[in-house]
């Protein structure tokens, strides 16, 4: 998996490329860990990314939370098959997919 | 390692003994070479001092006059034995072979004065002796080659040959000189080259026999050097370090091997080999140690592991049927968790005689924290069940007090449903779980879709909210987790949900156990020799008929 960073002042936009999953998602929570202070907008661009696992939800999820009490979280470019995921473990209702 | 050490070609000693002796051969070569050149000039030039000093001598002592007279007469006097004397004195004292008086006449020369002549002898030349006063004799090899300078009475440098007749001789010469400068005779002496040989030779020998004893000593006493410094200890090394890994193999495993390099004391790159060899041992030793007890370790945490297997697989219902004597309805589950503990669960129960339970969850993650997690998980939702609340209450309330103290940040995606078995009422919640498949009599399996929840213990303060359905005797419900549909083979394809409902429906009449191991069979063909990555749940539920006669 392939993570980029581009930080914008306090908006910072995470790419992710490639399958999150079991073996990858602690490398995006470590990311994530580092670069989340200060940020008060999150972006997770799902353009390029191709599977989401449970582990990788967890992920999503600890970001949600996070930036729920600094800012705001933003899922852009979301795919079909995973939206579908985000829709069938009610993460559509959380998160502000656009 | 067997400590079946290569066996030694050369030997380090072999090799330097070959050494030692061409570099001893050829420093004693160039130093025999070097001398003896140095020897031999020192040699020539004694010779042709001593030859030259001579022959001036006499020369100088010789009266012009008394060569012209004794040239002329050819007879010998009292004054002529005179001189005859002082020659044979001269060769006496001196290392000289001859010493004579000639003068150049035609191509040769007369001679005038012999030292070997003896006192009143007048035997020839020929018979070996002498050559007496007045014999000719013609000047042959070299001394042709200056017959000018003979003729003309010029100085002539020693001349060295070797003749059969006279011997290896070196002639030294000097012209005898009348006042007006004309020649009344030469004075040669023959100073012989076998004894400048045979002293170049012992020369020779004597430097050469030096040179090898020195060259031998110096060998032998480096050998022993070498060995005692450098081909004992090396060895010393090589039995050391065979002998601790053959027989130390059972003493490494249980960590009480020792360091067993000798103490070696040379003070250079020897004593540092050993050192190193020293530390390598006692590395050594700890690392086995310690991988003797990590292996232990793991031992430990491997059959803990499998206990703690037993106790999951134990905690959830498996004795089937489970509810003999229901005839109102069949059920069936199984997990295969993918690795020894999972975070897959199902469960069922009544909640009392006309209500039952059914619940199938996933724990985000893996391994031990996921089981630890899901056992929690199934004990909230049980005692929430079992105190008649309705699923989306239980739901409600299994998501708070999970979400307590949850910090590393896990989640649940469950779906649970109860049914009425008196009325086949059935109400279900969905808490971010796969949506199950209902098989409604006499159609095939459709997904029962609903909207679902968030998952749980992902997020405080989170409703559920519950659907209803009407079940019918016949109809069936079958409840997987993504393990399901997830499932990967070689070819990184997932099974997916179409082949799990053609699986499904290619299985209509089958009852629910026979059903499930069917489908199980189908993943397990799909996926071939990849391996499983997550748990594989699946439970099946089969509504019969009314209960009847029973307790409402």
């Amino acid at each position: 998996m392939t993570i980029t960073k581009r930080a914008e002042g306090k908006k910072l936009t995470i790419a992710l490329e490639g399958r999150l999953d079991t073996t990858t998602a602690p490398e995006l929570e470590a990311e994530l860990n580092s670069s989340l202070d200060g940020v008060t907008e999150l972006v997770l661009d799902m353009a390029e990314l191709l599977y989401l696992s449970s582990a990788g939800l967890r992920v999503v999820l600890a970001a949600q939370k996070r930036m729920n009490k600094q800012g705001h979280m933003t899922v852009t470019h979301v795919c079909a098959d995973i939206m579908e995921v985000f829709e069938i473990t009610g993460f559509v209702d959380i998160l502000d997919i656009q | 390692m067997n400590g079946k050490l290569k066996k030694i070609r050369v030997s380090l000693g072999q090799k330097w003994t070959a050494f030692l002796v061409l570099l001893g051969a050829v420093l004693s070569l160039v130093a025999i070479l070097v001398s003896y050149q140095v020897f031999s000039s020192f040699m020539n030039r004694y010779y042709d001092q001593l030859g030259n000093n001579l022959v001036r001598t006499l020369a100088s002592q010789l009266d012009p006059a008394d060569l012209d007279h004794y040239y002329e007469s050819r007879q010998t006097d009292a004054h002529y034995y005179e001189i005859q004397r002082f020659i044979r004195d001269l060769v006496e004292n001196n290392e000289v072979q001859y010493l004579y008086v000639v003068r150049p006449e035609g191509d040769g020369v007369i001679f005038l004065f012999d030292s070997d002549m003896e006192m009143g002898d007048g035997s020839g030349y020929e018979g070996g002796a002498y050559c007496a006063l007045g014999s000719y004799t013609d000047l042959f090899g070299e001394f042709a080659v200056y017959l000018d300078d003979f003729q003309n009475g010029r100085q002539v440098d020693p001349i060295i040959q070797n003749d059969p007749s006279y011997g290896w001789l070196m002639t030294a010469s000097t012209p005898v000189l009348h006042e007006d400068g004309t020649l009344a005779g030469y004075v040669m002496a023959d100073i012989s080259m076998n004894e400048v040989m045979s002293i170049r030779q012992n020369f020779l020998m004597a430097l050469g026999g030096l040179m090898v004893a020195i060259t031998v000593t110096f060998l032998v006493l480096f050998l022993i050097f070498i060995r005692r410094r450098v081909v004992r200890p090396i060895n010393q090394l090589t039995q050391a370090t065979g002998e601790f890994i053959q027989s130390n193999e059972s003493e490494l495993a249980s960590g009480t091997a020792k360091v067993n390099v000798p103490p070696i004391h040379t003070g250079d790159e020897v004593e540092q080999l050993a050192d190193a060899f020293r530390e390598m041992e006692q590395d050594m030793i700890s690392y086995i140690q310690s991988f003797v007890k990590i292996t232990a370790e793991k031992e430990r945490i491997g059959a803990e592991l499998n206990v703690a297997t037993q106790i999951q697989a134990d905690m959830l219902p498996r004795i089937f049927p489970a509810f003999p004597g229901r005839e109102e309805f069949d059920i069936y589950a199984t997990m295969n968790p993918a690795k020894e503990v999972g975070g897959d669960f199902y469960d069922f129960f009544l909640v009392d005689d006309d209500h039952l339970a059914v619940v199938i969850a996933d724990v985000s993650g893996k391994g031990v924290p996921a089981a630890l997690f899901m056992v929690i998980a199934k004990t909230i939702i049980k005692n929430h069940a079992q105190n008649k609340e309705t699923p989306s209450e239980v739901f409600t309330q299994t998501n708070e007090q999970l979400c307590e103290g949850n910090d590393a940040g896990l989640f649940v995606t469950a779906w649970m449903g109860v049914l009425e078995i008196s009325t086949g009422q059935f109400t279900y919640v969905n808490a971010g779980h796969n949506p199950p498949l209902l098989l409604r009599k006499g159609e095939s399996f459709e997904w029962l879709k609903s909207r679902p929840g968030f998952v749980l213990a992902g997020m405080e303060g989170v409703r559920y909210r519950e659907n209803t359905i009407q079940l019918n005797p016949g109809d069936r419900l079958y409840l997987y987790t993504d393990g399901v549909t997830e499932a990967t083979n070689g070819a990184q394809e997932l099974f997916g949900e179409e082949r799990l409902q053609n699986a499904l429906n290619e299985a209509l009449d089958l009852p629910v156990q026979q059903l499930l191991k069917r489908i199980k069979e189908c993943i397990d063909a799909f996926v071939g020799e990849a391996e499983q990555f997550d748990d594989i749940t699946m439970l099946g539920l089969e509504y019969r008929q009314k209960g009847a006669g029973r307790d409402g």
